[in-house]
C-alpha cells in the first residue's frame, strides 16, 4: 500500500499545488487501494479507473499550467445517489439498474469545478433507506475497523471507503442521520449542513423536504474544505438558500473555547442509554469544560417525538417521490399482462423490502381520511420541535450530543426489526426536521469500535461549527483507522 | 390502530406492489407496529401551529424567466427507456 | 328537452397558457414538434430533477383572476396529486388543491337574446399538463408516449354549477375564450386544444332544491361540442330517470361523430390521489405591489368595452357583446368607424359582410385581407353615393381577394355611380317609348311595374345607375 493513501485531503490538495505530488500519482494509489480492498468492503458499486485518470491528469495539466482551483486533483468517492453524467447512477436498487443519467448532479458539477476526481460510485442503503448498508441491491458494506459489524448508513460505502483509505473524501447525503451515523460507525468526520446548503438537484430523491448533501472526511478541516466545494446556491433547486459560500476551511484554530455556550439537552440523555456512549461523550464534555467553556443545560421537549414525525414525514414524500419508478423511461422494466400488470412487476421486482415498506407506509399516511391526522399533524410537530431549537440557541452556541445510541452493530444484528432499526435515528433526526447541521466527530474507542459526538449549530453557522468541531477534534486526538 | 390484510391489498395496489399471502400477513403486523409507534404524535398539543412548510433558508418560492433552454438530445435521454420507437416511449397498452 | 326537469351545469376549463417555456422546466411549449424533442430531464421525470416555477404564467393567472374580478390568493400552494399513467412521468401532477392562487371570481355571459347573467366561478389554479399516448401505431399492445406536452402550463379555470342550459354553457365558453383573449393569457383555440373544456352535468325536477347525480363529460374541443354534449348528456340522463333508474356518477367521453357520449373504462383506485404540499416548492407569495402592477396593466375587458360600445356607438347589447367577442374584432371596430362613421352601418358590414367571408373560410380576423382602413372607405363610397350599395358588394367580393383599396377597385372597373341626371333621362325616355304597354300599367296605378323599369335601368347601366335618382325620373316622366 502506499502511504499516499493516507494522505489527508487538504494535505493532498497542497501537496498537489507545491507539486511534492501529482494527481495521477496519487488517484493511481487509491484505485490500487479500492483494487486490492473493495472486493472485501464492498465500498464501491462502480470505480471508473479510467475516467479518474483522465480526470488526474487535466488537474496535473492545470497545475502545470498555474491554473489550480480549490481541490484540484483530489480524488473522491460519490454516494451512488448523485446523478453523475454518462456514469452509471442507481441508489443501490435494481429498479435503476442500467440508467445512467445524461445530467450531472450540482454538487458534484461543483466538485469537478473545483478540480476534484472521481473514483468511483460508492454503495448505499437502497434510495438512501436504512441505518446500515443493509438495504443495498449490492449487498452489505463491512466496516473496515470490524468486518462482521455495520459501517452505518444510508451513506455506508462512502464511510467506509473514507475509513479504508479508499478516498480522501467521499459525498454523503442525510435525511435523518445518513451521514452522521456511518460517520460515527467509521472513525470518521460527517457534516449534515444546514438544509438549502447544498443543492439537491441531481440527487435522487428520499425525501425532499429533509435530504441535504454533506461531506465525509477523516479529519474536520478535510470535511470543511470538501463542504467548500460542493456547497452554494443554485438556481435549479427553488430550497436551495441564497447565501454566500465561505472559507469553510480557514482558520478553523482561532476560536476561543473561553465562555463558549455549550447545550446539553436532558431528553438526550436519559435512563437506559449506553453506558458507554454516555461517558464517551461526558469525556468530550470535560474536555471543553477544561478549557474553559460554559456547559448549559437545555430542554428540546418534543425530542420524544422526532423519530415518529420523521418516520411519518420521510415515507410519506419517499411514497410520492418513488412513484417515478415504474419501468417506463428508464430502469429496470418487468413485462406484465396489461398496464398495470407491468407497473406492479416492475416495483415489486425492482424495490428492496424498506423501500416497499416505506412506500406502503407513505400511501397509508397520505390517504383520503389520514392526512391530517398524520402527515400535516408531523408537520405541526416538526415545526414545534424546530421551535425548541429556536429557543434553545437563545442560550447556547452549539448543541452537544452523542451521534448514536450505540458503537457500530453487527450486520444481521437490526435488519428484522424496523423500529429498532429506526431508533438509531434517534440522536440525529430532530435536527434534519428542523433543517439545522450537525456534524458527527469521532470521540473516542469504546471495545475497539469508534463512537462518535454530535454538534449541532444554528441555521448556516457552519463555519462556527466547524470551529467546535475542530477544537473537539484537537482535544480528543483520536487516531484514525491504522492499516499497514 | 391495526392494519388488516384488506387495507393492505389496497396500499399495495395503490403502491403497484405485490405481495403474496405471507409477505401480506408480515407487512399488515409491520405495518401495525409502526403505526402504533408514529401514533405517539397524536399526544402533542399543536393546536394554532401551522404545518411546517418553509425551510430555515426561505419560506417564498423563487421563480425563473420564461425562457428556453435545451440542453440534452432526445436521444441521450431516451436512450435509457426499456423500449422505445420512432422517438417515443413504447409502454403497455393504455385504455381509456 | 322535457320541459318539467332543468340542467344544472359546471365547467371545468383547462387553458393553455401562453408562455415559451414550460411550467416548471426550460423546455419550449410551441405546438407540433417531433415526439420528444421538447420534453428535457425534468418533463421526463428522471431521478433528481426538481421544478422551478415559470413567473410569467404566475403573472398570467393573476391577470385572469383580475378579468373575472376575483380574489388572489397572496398565498397558494402547489400540491402533488399522485397517480400512476404513462404520460404521467413523476406519478404525480404538481397542481395546486387546497390554495389555488385565485378565487370566488365572476363571469358574466352574454345571451342572444340580448340578457346577461353572472355564473361563478370558484376558483382558478395553476398546474402542469400530462404528455400524450398515441394508440394508432397498429400496435395492439403497446402505446407510444410522447412528453411533449408533459409539463406545459395550463390554468384549470372551475364554475361554480350556475348554468341551467346549455346555451349557457356556451355562451360562458364564449365569454371565457374572449377573456383569455383579451388578456392574452391563452390563444383560446380549442380544435387545437389549448383550450380545453370538460362539463359537469345533472338534471333534476323544476323547483327541487336538491342537485341530481352528475356525471362529467370530457374530451369537449369546440364550444358547439360542449352545447350539444350537454343536450344529449342531459336527455340521456332524463331518460333513465323516467324509466325508473338512477344516474350513476361517471365519467364520460363525448364522441362527436356518434353524437353521443359513452362511459370511460372507469380508472380504479377510485381516485385516492393523495394530495399534499409539494416539498419541492415552498409556498407561492404574492406581493401587494406586483397585483397592483397587473391590475394597472390590465387591458380594458369585454364587459367593459361592451358597456362602453353602447354608450359611445348606442349599438344594440347584442351587436356590442359580438364585437367584443376578440380584442382584435373590437379593435378593427373602432379602426373602422375612426370616430367619424356611422357605427351602425360599419357593424352592418363587419357583421354581415367581412364575419361571414372569414367564417366561410375559417379565418380570424387578424387574418383579414380587408383592413378596416379599405372597408371603411368602403363604407364611405356608399355614404357619398360614388357607389350602390350592391355595387359595394361587388367592389367587396373584389377587395377581399385581390386586397386592393375599394377606390381603386371602383376606378379600374369603372364602377362609379351614374348621378349625371341628363344621361339618366335619355335611357328613361327610351324606355318610355319602346314599352308603351307597361308605360300604360303604371300611369293606370300599377306601382310593381315601376321595379321591371328600375331594373332595365340598372341593366342598361351595368347596375351602376343610381337608384334614388332612376326612381325619381321615371316617376316624374311617367306620372308627371
Amino acid at each position: 500500500m502506499s502511504e499516499l493513501v493516507k494522505l489527508g485531503l487538504k494535505e493532498a490538495s497542497e501537496k498537489i499545488k507545491n507539486k511534492e505530488i501529482s494527481s495521477v500519482e496519487l488517484t493511481s494509489a487509491l484505485l490500487e487501494r479500492i483494487d486490492a480492498r473493495n472486493e472485501n468492503i464492498n465500498a464501491y458499486v462502480e470505480v471508473v479507473h479510467d475516467k479518474a485518470l483522465e480526470m488526474a491528469e487535466a488537474s496535473d495539466k492545470r497545475i502545470k499550467d498555474g491554473n489550480a482551483r480549490l481541490m484540484e486533483g483530489v480524488p473522491l468517492g460519490i454516494k451512488d445517489l448523485f446523478c453523475t453524467a454518462g456514469v452509471p447512477t442507481t441508489a443501490c436498487s435494481n429498479i435503476l439498474k442500467g440508467f445512467t443519467p445524461a445530467y450531472e448532479s450540482t454538487v458534484t458539477k461543483n466538485l469537478w469545478k473545483t478540480g476534484a476526481v472521481m473514483l468511483g460510485k460508492t454503495n448505499l442503503d437502497q434510495f438512501a433507506m436504512g441505518s446500515s448498508n443493509e438495504t443495498s441491491a449490492f449487498g452489505t458494506v463491512k466496516n473496515p475497523w470490524d468486518e462482521e459489524r455495520t459501517p452505518g448508513g444510508s451513506s455506508g460505502g462512502s464511510a467506509a471507503a473514507v475509513a479504508d483509505y479508499m478516498c480522501l473524501g467521499a459525498t454523503g447525503t442525510d435525511t435523518g442521520g445518513s451521514i452522521r451515523q456511518p460517520a460515527a460507525f467509521s472513525g470518521i468526520v460527517g457534516l449534515k449542513p444546514t438544509y438549502g446548503r447544498c443543492s439537491r438537484w441531481g440527487i435522487v430523491a428520499f425525501a425532499s423536504s429533509l435530504d441535504q448533501a454533506g461531506p465525509m472526511a477523516r479529519s474536520v478541516e478535510d470535511a470543511a474544505l470538501m463542504f467548500r466545494g460542493m456547497s452554494g446556491y443554485d438556481p435549479l433547486d427553488t430550497t436551495s438558500a441564497d447565501m454566500p459560500i465561505e472559507s469553510f476551511d480557514e482558520n478553523l484554530d482561532d476560536l476561543s473555547l473561553k465562555g463558549l455556550k455549550i447545550g446539553l439537552p436532558k431528553e438526550y440523555f436519559v435512563d437506559g442509554m449506553d453506558e458507554d456512549i454516555k461517558k464517551v461523550t461526558y469525556d468530550a464534555v470535560a474536555r471543553f469544560k477544561a478549557e474553559g467553556a460554559e456547559i448549559v443545560e437545555i430542554s428540546l421537549p418534543h425530542t420524544k417525538y422526532a423519530v415518529p414525525a420523521y418516520y411519518i414525514v420521510a415515507p410519506a414524500e419517499a411514497a410520492s417521490n418513488l412513484a417515478r419508478y415504474d419501468g417506463m423511461r428508464y430502469g429496470q422494466r418487468v413485462e406484465g399482462e396489461n398496464l398495470d400488470d407491468t407497473y406492479t412487476k416492475t416495483r415489486t421486482a425492482g424495490f428492496g423490502d424498506e423501500v416497499k415498506r416505506r412506500i406502503m407506509i407513505g400511501n397509508y399516511t397520505l390517504s383520503s381520511g389520514y392526512y391530517d391526522a398524520y402527515y400535516s399533524k408531523a408537520q405541526k410537530v416538526r415545526a414545534l420541535i424546530a421551535d425548541d431549537f429556536k429557543k434553545a440557541f437563545a442560550k447556547v452556541d452549539v448543541i452537544l450530543t452523542p451521534t448514536a445510541p450505540t458503537p457500530a452493530f453487527k450486520t444481521g444484528e437490526k435488519v428484522s426489526d424496523p423500529i429498532q432499526m429506526y431508533l438509531n435515528d434517534i440522536f440525529t433526526v430532530a435536527t434534519s426536521l428542523a433543517g439545522l447541521p450537525g456534524i458527527s466527530v469521532p470521540s473516542g474507542m469504546v471495545n475497539g469500535m469508534p463512537v462518535g459526538v454530535q454538534f449541532i449549530g444554528k441555521a448556516f453557522d457552519e463555519k462556527h461549527l466547524l470551529k467546535v468541531a475542530f477544537a473537539h477534534e484537537r482535544m480528543t486526538g483520536f487516531k484514525p483507522l491504522d492499516v499497514k | 390502530m391495526s392494519i388488516d390484510l384488506k387495507t393492505v391489498e389496497k396500499l399495495s395496489k395503490l403502491s403497484r406492489l405485490s405481495f403474496d399471502d405471507t409477505e401480506k400477513q408480515k407487512i399488515a403486523d409491520e405495518l401495525t407496529k409502526i403505526l402504533d409507534f408514529v401514533s405517539q404524535l397524536q399526544e402533542v398539543n399543536t393546536d394554532g401551529v401551522e404545518p411546517m412548510a418553509s425551510t430555515v433558508g426561505a419560506d417564498v418560492t423563487p421563480e425563473r424567466d420564461d425562457e428556453t433552454h435545451m440542453e440534452h438530445e432526445r436521444e441521450a435521454l431516451l436512450s435509457n427507456a426499456p423500449a422505445s420507437e420512432m422517438g417515443f416511449y413504447v409502454v403497455p397498452r393504455v385504455v381509456e | 328537452m322535457d320541459p318539467r326537469y332543468e340542467m344544472v351545469i359546471g365547467l371545468e376549463v383547462h387553458a393553455q397558457v401562453n408562455v415559451k417555456s414550460k411550467l416548471f422546466s426550460a423546455s419550449p411549449t410551441d405546438f407540433g414538434a417531433e415526439p420528444n424533442t421538447q420534453a428535457n430531464e425534468i418533463d421526463m421525470g428522471m431521478p433528481g430533477v426538481l421544478p422551478v416555477l415559470n413567473r410569467d404564467v404566475v403573472d398570467a393567472a393573476i391577470k385572469l383572476g383580475l378579468g373575472i374580478k376575483a380574489r388572489i390568493n397572496r398565498t397558494s400552494v402547489f400540491s402533488r396529486k399522485n397517480y400512476f399513467y404513462p404520460d404521467l412521468p413523476k406519478g404525480y401532477q404538481i397542481s395546486q388543491f387546497d390554495l389555488p392562487i385565485v378565487e370566488h371570481g365572476t363571469l358574466t355571459i352574454d345571451l342572444d337574446d340580448g340578457s346577461s347573467r353572472d355564473i361563478g366561478v370558484t376558483r382558478i389554479h395553476i398546474e402542469e399538463d400530462a404528455g400524450k399516448s398515441v394508440h394508432d401505431f397498429g400496435d395492439e399492445k403497446h402505446s407510444h408516449v410522447d412528453l411533449n406536452r408533459a409539463g406545459v402550463p395550463l390554468v384549470e379555470i372551475v364554475s361554480e354549477p350556475d348554468m341551467r342550459t346549455a346555451e349557457e354553457a356556451g355562451a360562458y365558453m364564449k365569454k371565457m375564450r374572449a377573456i383569455v383573449r383579451f388578456i392574452d393569457v391563452c390563444d383560446g383555440n380549442m380544435e387545437q386544444g389549448s383550450m380545453r373544456c370538460d362539463a359537469n352535468v345533472s338534471v333534476r325536477l323544476k323547483g327541487v332544491e336538491t342537485l341530481g347525480t352528475r356525471c362529467e363529460i370530457k374530451n369537449l374541443n369546440s364550444i358547439r361540442n360542449v352545447m350539444r354534449a350537454i343536450d344529449f348528456e342531459a336527455n340521456r340522463q332524463i331518460a333513465i330517470i323516467e324509466h325508473g333508474g338512477e344516474v350513476e356518477q361517471q365519467t364520460r367521453l363525448w364522441d362527436a361523430a356518434k353524437s353521443e357520449t359513452r362511459a370511460m373504462r372507469s380508472k380504479e383506485d377510485a381516485h385516492d390521489y393523495r394530495y399534499f404540499p409539494d416539498p419541492d416548492l415552498l409556498p407561492l407569495k404574492l406581493t401587494e405591489e406586483r397585483i397592483e402592477a397587473a391590475k394597472a396593466a390590465m387591458p380594458e375587458l369585454p364587459d367593459e368595452m361592451k358597456e362602453r360600445f353602447i354608450k359611445e356607438y348606442t349599438l344594440s347589447a347584442y351587436d356590442a357583446s359580438v364585437l367584443t367577442l376578440s380584442r382584435a374584432g373590437a379593435h378593427y371596430f373602432e379602426a373602422l368607424v375612426d370616430g367619424k362613421r356611422d357605427a351602425k352601418k360599419c357593424v352592418n358590414w363587419m357583421t354581415v359582410e367581412l364575419f361571414g367571408a372569414l367564417n366561410k373560410e375559417g379565418l380570424d380576423i387578424h387574418d383579414s385581407p380587408i383592413s378596416p382602413d379599405h372597408l371603411g372607405e368602403l363604407v364611405d363610397l356608399i355614404e357619398d353615393a360614388t357607389i350602390s350599395g350592391k355595387i359595394a358588394k361587388t367592389v367587396f367580393e373584389e377587395m377581399w381577394t385581390s386586397g386592393k383599396a375599394p377606390k381603386t377597385i371602383v376606378e379600374e372597373k369603372g364602377l362609379v355611380q351614374i348621378t349625371d341626371s341628363s344621361m339618366l333621362e335619355g335611357i328613361v325616355d327610351k324606355l318610355i317609348e319602346g314599352n308603351p304597354e307597361n308605360s300604360e300599367l303604371f300611369r293606370s296605378g300599377n306601382d310593381r311595374i315601376l321595379g321591371w323599369f328600375v331594373g332595365q335601368v340598372m341593366k342598361e347601366t351595368q347596375g351602376k345607375a343610381n337608384p334614388q335618382m332612376v326612381n325619381e325620373i321615371l316617376r316624374g316622366r311617367l306620372r308627371p
